[in-house]
């Protein structure tokens, strides 16, 4: 009983190796993640969702069948190997961006949030911000290849099929210019599976991001359950799954919400 | 009398498939008057819609391809370009289609989507723009136009919608309405009213109405003049009165023949036997030929022309070429 009701109050355990709370420890790398996955997702959705309408509007053009290509490409991309690849041609041979890390760890910045963009921001430290976006850059762009190739595919599906339909011909007739007819009338009305793959893929970004954060050495919550895991502290890897659940189920509800929001046919009481 | 608005000269639309180029429409002509309504008609696949979105510029290129001229106010607007185009839809020609319960686009209110055609054309502010597209509301037969402004299509009936569509087609004043089977997605109590609303805007307003339909009780109702189509070709032209007191074309007489009459009691309808060819199966002789009872050997194997009557009736029929079409109309229209 005590593992059902103690969550419910903030209770997740204490750590059979480090003897603290699980409820304490978690919130950093809780956080970590979080920063590391909305980036991705950001990534991933600007360019997945304008390859997809692009690819839609010029279908059978040469972006169409380019930008297909390269979904298809990132969809079966073994992430581990990216991200290693990243590493190795970016970091190491052409020595752009660091390899591993969060920030520049000789002079850090206090966390408060534990979102470091915004800490660094509060923190007034400009330099220390710029270094944590280079931090971000590989990790982010490993992690959203394959959520980009998958929104690129849904977005573009989705808008062929709108894009057939009545009331685009209606908004041609009256002399509007494609791009609107496309980005406006169009899209919104494409948007709802496009907006369950999101969701679908933060939900799995925020908790299955275990190679990836291995590999860039980012302090996460896949890392801290790895970490567990080898350790056998079985109350870290139950809570770390409870929690990563906890927000996939909440990320399932604001897209619920979010439909509401788009299509004014749909309405909850 | 005035220049026409829109004149089509040899308008020939065709459409690149697997099966190569098919011609949907046949090199037609016709011209439509400022405040005229003009009724096209013939049966589903004679290229009435396609004339129409290739008048609208709106062929699906590069699929489509339309040749021959179409001069709107003298200019030739067939392959315009589209920012040119663009400035034509919605202002100058407005049209309006079969099917408004997916004709009106669900995720934007019907106030923003009236609003749009005229923020597009018209240099008018917000408040300028409502107060027209209330005004519109009003004129199309909807009352509590101010609430309707925030609502959404699928809050509306079908004949509403049609009401809302005929509103935003008219909010810019266009020279010319086309008009798709307008009614044909709707009962029969609602055609009327609508079809009613259409005739008093025609009246108000100095719009000319491009009426495509397959009714010719429609036609009678609303128009002066009547083309008929078949297979992408004009095959007769006329008054409304002409045609309907004094068809020419066999295929016209069928058309007529096939409406239901309350003061005779027949056995069973007339249909006209067969089917409108598949576009592109043939191109030679008459394209009535197979279906038509009075066919000749010439029709099979030549191309009638467009022969001119008086009241400006025109028939493309060998039966006339050389008079002999008198028999046929003493036995059909009896």
């Amino acid at each position: 009983m005590g593992l059902l009701i103690g969550p419910v109050k903030g209770d997740l355990g204490v750590s059979l190796k480090t003897n603290s709370p699980v409820s304490e420890e978690i919130g950093p790398y809780l956080m970590a993640t979080i920063e590391l996955a909305l980036i991705a997702m950001i990534i991933a959705v600007v360019i997945g969702v304008n390859a997809g309408i692009i690819s839609a509007w010029f279908q059978n053009s040469w972006f169409d069948y380019v930008a297909m290509v390269i979904a298809l490409i990132g969809l079966s991309m073994p992430i581990f190997w990216l991200g290693l690849m990243e590493q190795y041609i970016i970091s190491i041979q052409w020595d752009l961006l660091p390899t591993t890390g969060r920030d520049n760890i000789r002079d850090p910045v206090e966390a408060i949030t534990g979102l470091y963009l915004i800490d660094t921001l509060m923190a007034g430290r400009v330099d220390q911000f710029f270094e944590v976006i280079k931090h971000l850059i590989l990790p982010g762009l490993a992690l959203a290849t394959i959520p980009m190739a998958i929104i690129a595919r849904m977005t573009r599906s989705s808008m062929l099929e709108v894009m057939r339909s009545d009331f685009i011909r209606t908004a041609r007739a009256k002399g509007m210019k494609m791009f609107w007819v496309v980005y406006k009338h169009s899209f919104k009305n494409a948007l709802i599976p496009v907006v369950t793959v999101i969701g679908l893929q933060t939900g799995l970004l925020l908790g299955g991001a275990i190679l990836t954060e291995n590999i860039f050495g980012w302090p996460g919550i896949g890392t801290y359950i790895y970490d567990a895991i080898l350790s056998r502290d079985y109350p870290v890897i139950q809570s770390g799954i409870l929690v990563i659940a906890f927000l996939f189920v909440m990320i399932n509800l604001v897209v619920d919400l979010l439909y509401a929001a788009i299509d004014p046919r749909i309405k909850y009481k | 009398m005035d220049e026409p608005i829109i004149k089509v000269n040899g308008l020939r639309t065709s459409f690149r498939t697997d099966d190569g180029v098919i011609p949907v429409v046949n090199s037609i002509d016709f011209h439509v008057n400022p405040g005229e309504v003009l009724g096209i008609v013939g049966e589903s696949g004679c290229g009435k819609s396609v004339t129409s979105l290739s008048i609208m510029g709106l062929v699906s290129s590069p699929a489509g391809k339309v040749e021959g001229e179409i001069l709107f106010k003298g200019e030739n607007i067939a392959n315009a370009s589209e920012a040119k185009m663009r400035k034509i839809r919605g202002n100058d020609i407005a049209m309006i289609f079969q099917e408004p319960m997916t004709s009106l686009n669900p995720v934007f209110t019907i106030g923003e989507q009236l609003v749009e055609t005229l923020r597009i054309h018209k240099k008018w502010n917000k408040k300028q723009a409502r107060n027209r597209a209330v005004e519109m509301l009003k004129l199309v037969g909807l009352g509590r136009a101010e609430e309707l402004l925030k609502e959404y299509p699928h809050q509306l009936s079908g004949g509403m919608r049609q009401r809302v569509m005929i509103a935003m087609a008219m909010i810019c004043e266009p020279k010319l309405l086309i008009a798709d089977e307008p009614t044909t997605a709707l009962d029969v109590t609602i055609q009327a009213q609508i079809l009613e609303l259409m005739k008093n805007l025609n009246k108000e307003t100095d719009t000319a109405i491009m009426m495509i339909t397959h009714d010719l009780g429609v036609v009678a109702q609303m128009c002066e003049r009547v083309i008929v189509m078949y297979a992408g070709k004009v095959i007769e032209e006329g008054n409304v009165q002409t045609i309907f007191q004094n068809p020419k074309h066999p295929y016209t007489v069928g058309l007529l023949q096939s409406i239901p009459d309350m003061r005779i009691k027949k056995e069973r309808l007339y249909s006209i036997p067969g089917n409108v060819p598949k576009p592109g199966t043939s191109n030679l002789g008459c394209q009535f030929a197979p279906r038509c009872s009075h066919a000749m050997e010439q029709c099979i194997n030549e191309t009638p022309s467009l022969l001119e009557f008086n009241e400006g009736q025109h028939v493309r029929c060998w039966l006339y070429e050389d008079g002999k079409g008198a028999a046929l109309h003493e036995s059909n229209i009896g």
